[in-house]
């Protein structure tokens, strides 16, 4: 078996940038975000906040990355790779262009479709799927503290 | 300070189709001069280790867990007035990380076992009534199928099949028999001889036409036998002997009838000096058949007996190659086990690294050897 890795269409017009903010990770369209452990939710988290992300430029132009999610506070750091990753996303590749369809029968009966139709779906999950490298990353953000908890904030968070 | 809200997807994405790889600084620079497709393929069946394969290299995928979480974040587009934006699209706890590896070529030969080309046998392909019921079980192998079966690269699997004496008839990968390719071997030498052509411009069209009509050998066979052991000029039509390559392989093929009753050196070289003919005679050397053969001193006389011990046939697992070498022999001089293990090692550091592992070295006076690790 087969999986072919894609290069993706350079500078594809869909995908935006990196806002302003976060320029000094690069200028792929994607950036990567280590914990430690893992972000639990519960209930329903589509379309929800998590945190906000600021990366502090006035510190010796290194770069000062906190994250606050809710009452809590993660200092982090940018991480330079040692050695670069490439994101790989699985493309389930579009539908292949209908092989001529064969024309509707009139008067047969239908057997003929249903027989083909299991068939061509089979082929087709075979040969689908690929991985497409999405970027190339360098630097990533690390928040490998503790959190610390913000007191006094409350107030102004709520508002 | 800008700040960026950091956001779940809203809609529904399918979490568990990214992949963090991590690349080597040789292929991070093959994917970033590429200007269009650099043609990389993960490759393997449902019970294999998968590789990754570039046009010309494999390297074993492994998967490293990390302790971490890592985020996968993409931006959304700006919306005037509201504030930056990012989304979650994946949460992973795993990397691959990828190790330059040998190409696992083994398969090859337990596929095309049966499909060997042997003298006399050939008719056999063209009788169609007769082995119409034999012929449908044995299928066809062809240069798509090894792509697809093997686990590496294209080029790779190409210079195997040179290596290998794979034949390519009708589009069908068909091994060469060790003994018809040593026949047809010592055939092209008498010819060139007979026919007094120069062996680095000789005729390929006189070669392959006095080999088909007077010893039945195929055009096509004969030319790719040429192909193997030198270069065709094709538009000149002039074959240029590799004379090492051929003083080689017609060694092998003396050699490989002393499997288990070894051969005198003298008598041996003295069989391959005849075989080759005047002109070579001077190229014959043991050094030539390094990793396929042993030596060992004859009990009643100086000379030494030599015995066919081809690397070829070992096994492709370290472990296995190791209890293998170590039951034909207590124990190896490091030169002499060396050319036994340089097929499965990407380079010196892996071999010392094998050798490190599977073995235990030893030195005395005549120099280092090794023995098993485990009695």
């Amino acid at each position: 078996m087969i999986i072919p890795l894609t290069l993706p269409a350079k500078s594809s017009p869909g995908s935006p940038a990196l806002p302003p903010a976060l320029a000094r990770l690069g200028s792929s369209e994607l950036f990567l975000l280590e914990l430690q452990g893992e972000l639990e939710v519960s209930g329903d988290k589509h379309g929800q906040l998590v945190g906000r992300l600021t990366i502090d430029d006035t510190n010796d132009g290194k770069g000062k990355p906190t994250l606050r999610i809710g009452h809590h506070l993660l200092e982090g750091k940018i991480v330079s790779l040692p050695k670069p990753l490439a994101v790989l996303q699985r493309v389930c590749a579009p539908p292949p262009p209908p092989p001529a369809p064969p024309p509707p029968p009139l008067d047969e009966n239908g057997d003929g479709d249903v027989d083909i139709q299991p068939n061509d779906t089979k082929d087709d999950d075979k040969v689908a799927t690929s991985y497409a490298i999405r970027t190339l990353i360098r630097k990533k953000i690390v928040f490998s503290k503790r959190p610390t908890p913000i007191v006094g904030l409350s107030a102004k968070m709520s508002s | 300070m800008p700040e960026v809200e950091i956001r779940f997807p809203a809609d529904q994405v399918c979490s568990g189709s990214f992949r963090l790889l991590e690349l080597p600084p040789d292929l991070c620079r093959l994917i970033e001069s590429s200007v269009d497709d650099p043609s990389l393929m993960i490759k393997g069946g449902p019970e294999d280790d998968a590789v990754l394969c570039t046009s010309d290299k494999t390297y074993n995928i492994r998967s490293v867990t990390l302790s971490n979480s890592v985020l996968v974040v993409s931006p959304v587009p700006h919306i005037d007035g509201g504030e930056d934006q990012v989304i979650i699209q994946d949460s992973l706890n795993e990397l691959l990380e990828l190790v330059p590896a040998v190409p696992k070529l083994h398969r090859m030969n337990v596929m095309l076992q049966e499909h060997e080309w042997e003298e006399g046998y050939e008719e056999e392909d063209e009788d169609e009534s007769l082995e119409g019921i034999f012929k449908a079980k044995r299928k066809r192998f062809t240069l798509e199928d090894a792509q697809i079966e093997l686990q590496a690269s294209e080029q790779e699997i190409a210079q195997a099949l040179k290596e290998k004496h794979m034949l390519i008839i009708d589009g069908a990968l068909r091994p060469l028999s060790p003994t018809y390719l040593h026949k047809i071997l010592e055939l092209l030498l008498m010819h060139l001889v007979s026919l007094s052509q120069l062996h680095d411009a000789a005729s390929v069209l006189e070669l392959s036409r006095s080999l088909e009509y007077e010893h039945e050998v195929r055009r096509e066979v004969t030319l790719q036998v040429m192909r193997w052991f030198g270069e065709v000029d094709v538009a000149d039509e002039r074959w240029k002997m590799d004379v090492e390559k051929v003083v080689r392989q017609v060694g092998l093929g003396i050699l490989c009838q002393h499997k288990t009753d070894p051969i005198s050196e003298d008598e041996f070289i003295a069989k391959w000096n005849t075989a080759v003919g005047d002109t070579f005679a001077s190229h014959t050397s043991l050094k030539l058949l390094t990793g396929n053969y042993l030596c060992a001193p004859s009990p009643f006389s100086t000379s030494t007996k030599l015995s066919y011990f081809p690397c070829a046939e070992l096994p492709t697992d370290p472990a296995m190659r190791f209890a293998d070498l170590f039951l034909t022999r207590e124990r190896w001089k490091a030169e002499e086990i060396v050319p036994y293990l340089s097929d499965i090692a990407v380079d010196t550091k892996d071999l010392d690294k094998l050798l490190l592992k599977y073995a235990r070295a030893l030195t005395d006076k005549e120099g280092l050897w090794f023995t098993a690790r485990a009695r």
